[in-house]
């Protein structure tokens, strides 16, 4: 069995707190496990969604790939453009990656490297905590659990950044991922 | 929207009695607070005068470090600035402002605006030459010196290697234990007194302690001494575990400050401000620590190792810690070479034999959560930098920042250096008592 009380003093964001408290099983009602969960990918996800509307605005034609690849000496300069957080930073960042590596759609290659770089930076920060706080017997669970809801979910997340390039607003994952059986597991069997 | 941090800068100076030496009033947020910027040991060692130019420069390096270390990052990390600073020449800070930025930001994680105001100080009043004590008119290098052990190693390396140029030390003196630090390491190693100082004082509570702007400082001051110098050469000595290691495994905004990414963008920002600006050299970017002091031990018998410190925590705790991931770099490394039994030094947390954290400390420790911390976060990060993936975004990213800089093959030299780690990583943890605390962090089963 786990201990209770993993996330309380986890370094991370409320929303990261809320989310090893799923993974680590200590929300048994599964449904309410499940809302949750697809609740905070989603409100994750539409972060984006400024920084995207943001990029949008910007005199260019985002389908113009000739147009896109003239970015990639400016992209520093556009950072006024957008607001100060993380998000777009990140968002700004990895598209100025996706340009330089030829991506043949860098602003979508773009979304999904944010969310990827964003999570492995968390699942870093998660394990440095575990381990230090001493939930080593809990540590390859969470680490494992929090691996799995980002695979089990990439389908969504391709979705959602294709949904995000188009400028439409990203679907809740309840519609895409309801046959999903990740939390149908025993979270607190371990 | 995050609010910006505002902030007006005004000029003045103690003119007749000490004029190479400025105050600068810094306003913000209905409070005032001074930087205390004193750079008479670089132009009395240098024996030549600052230009305008040098001047602006040390004052943006001032103000941006007081603002980074005033502001406290919010949980997005990113903050906003907004500076208005007085510089001699408006229009070629104008020109340098893009590069200016893009350095800054790429540093940081932060958006820096400057607003250049004419400064109207006499300039003539900020200039004093004085006794000839360092001959420039032989090959220099510039070697930003913090007093640590690879400091200490690209010292020696370059006098074997380089016995025709002489090497400048360069500090930046931001609290008494930096400068008695510094220099009492480079006068141990270095009898020919070839230091060169800049004291640069923050008043006020300073809470920030991310100070991310530390090295833009350091190198802004080293490319001013190159310039008087006439060299185009700044050494610095990083290893690959600190350059390349550090930004690979960060759960903040990368920490972008040693690799070839920020002193590229420093050296295009310099190149808007004079021709034949400085390029920095990284000579042990591709290295590990142990592998560049094994360098250092196979060309030399005789090395102060012992006189040099590592941590970043000193000036809390007057000895080094042991245990945060500057100390625990330091104690791999003198472990792979042989000139550490693990308990030769003193440190805070003596013992990585011990069986639990608390039993490791020497000393009493207010904060016992903090240290654990500390110490867990350093051990994590050697495990998780052996255990890179090259498919994750931080990999991909610093290699496409290598890249752009200019660098070759560096997928295979990254890749080299993290066979080089994970094997004295190992060989680290082997040395070790299987019960000890290090091990159980590491391998999960504390």
């Amino acid at each position: 069995m786990m201990q209770d009380g993993i996330y309380k003093n986890a370094p991370v964001s409320s929303k990261g707190r809320e989310l090893i408290k799923v993974v680590a099983g200590e929300i048994l009602d599964k449904d309410s496990a499940r809302f949750r969960l697809e609740k905070l990918l989603f409100d994750w996800i539409k972060q984006l969604a400024p920084v995207l509307k943001q990029l949008k605005r910007l005199p260019i034609n985002l389908s113009d790939h000739s147009q896109i690849f003239g970015l990639i000496e400016q992209i520093d300069q556009m950072r006024s453009n957008f607001d100060i957080n993380r998000e777009a930073d990140d968002f700004l960042n990895s598209l100025k990656y996706a340009l330089h590596s030829n991506a043949q759609h860098p602003v979508k290659t773009a979304i999904l490297n944010t969310l990827q770089g964003q999570w492995e930076s968390y699942l870093r920060n998660i394990e440095g905590y575990l381990i230090g706080r001493q939930y080593v017997a809990e540590h390859p669970t969470v680490m494992q659990r929090l691996t799995e809801t980002y695979k089990n979910h990439q389908s969504y997340l391709q979705n959602c950044a294709e949904e995000l390039v188009q400028g439409k607003s990203p679907k809740n994952p309840e519609k895409l991922t309801k046959n999903s059986n990740f939390l149908d597991m025993d979270l607190r069997g371990q | 929207m995050t609010k910006p941090f505002i902030m007006d800068v005004n000029i003045s100076s103690k003119t007749i009695d000490k004029p190479s030496f400025l105050v600068l009033d810094c306003f913000f947020e209905n409070q005032q607070n001074k930087i205390e910027l004193d750079y008479a040991h670089l132009v009395n060692k240098i024996n030549k005068p600052l230009n305008k130019t040098d001047i602006d420069m040390l004052v943006i390096a001032a103000v941006v470090a007081f603002a980074d270390r005033k502001k406290l990052r919010p949980q997005k990390w990113a903050r906003q600035f907004k500076l208005k600073i007085p510089v001699y020449d408006i229009d070629v800070w104008q020109t340098a402002h893009k590069q200016l930025f893009d350095c800054l930001n790429f540093l940081t994680g932060d958006r820096w605006h400057f607003e250049f105001i004419a400064n109207t100080f006499h300039f003539e009043n900020m200039i004093e030459p004085e006794l000839q004590t360092i001959k420039t008119s032989e090959p220099v290098a510039i070697i930003p010196f913090s007093g640590g052990l690879d400091s200490l190693a690209t010292l020696h390396l370059f006098r074997i290697h380089e016995k025709h140029t002489k090497p400048l030390l360069i500090t930046v003196n931001t609290n008494h234990n930096s400068r008695k630090l510094s220099f009492n390491t480079s006068r141990i190693i270095d009898k020919l007194d070839t230091r060169v100082s800049v004291s640069m004082k923050l008043s006020g509570r300073l809470d920030e302690i991310s100070y991310r702007s530390r090295v833009f400082v350091f190198f802004m001051v080293a490319a001013i001494t190159a310039r008087l110098s006439n060299t185009q050469r700044i050494i610095i000595g990083e290893n690959g575990q600190g350059s390349i290691g550090a930004p690979l495994v960060s759960v903040d905004y990368p920490y972008h400050s040693l690799h070839f990414g920020f002193t590229k963008r420093l050296h295009d920002l310099l190149s808007q401000l004079w021709d034949n600006a400085p390029f920095f050299e990284h000579p042990y970017i591709w290295q590990t620590k142990a592998e560049v002091l094994q360098l250092l031990l196979s060309n030399s018998s005789e090395i102060d190792w012992n006189k040099t410190i590592s941590c970043s925590r000193l000036r809390e705790t007057s000895i080094q810690c042991g245990i945060c991931s500057n100390c625990l770099l330091r104690r791999l490394a003198l472990t792979t070479v042989g000139l550490e039994n693990l308990v030769s030094e003193n440190y805070l947390w003596q013992d990585l034999n011990a069986p639990t954290l608390e039993a490791a400390l020497k000393h009493t420790q207010k904060n016992l959560n903090t240290e654990i911390n500390i110490a867990s976060r350093a051990i994590v990060s050697h495990e998780q930098f052996r255990k890179i993936n090259p498919s994750i975004q931080s990999y991909q990213q610093i290699v496409c920042e290598l890249e752009k800089a200019g660098q070759q093959q560096v997928e295979e030299k990254i890749n080299r250096l993290i066979k080089c780690h994970t094997q004295e990583w190992e060989q680290f943890l082997n040395k070790l008592n299987p019960d000890s605390w290090v091990v159980k962090v590491a391998l999960g089963r504390a």
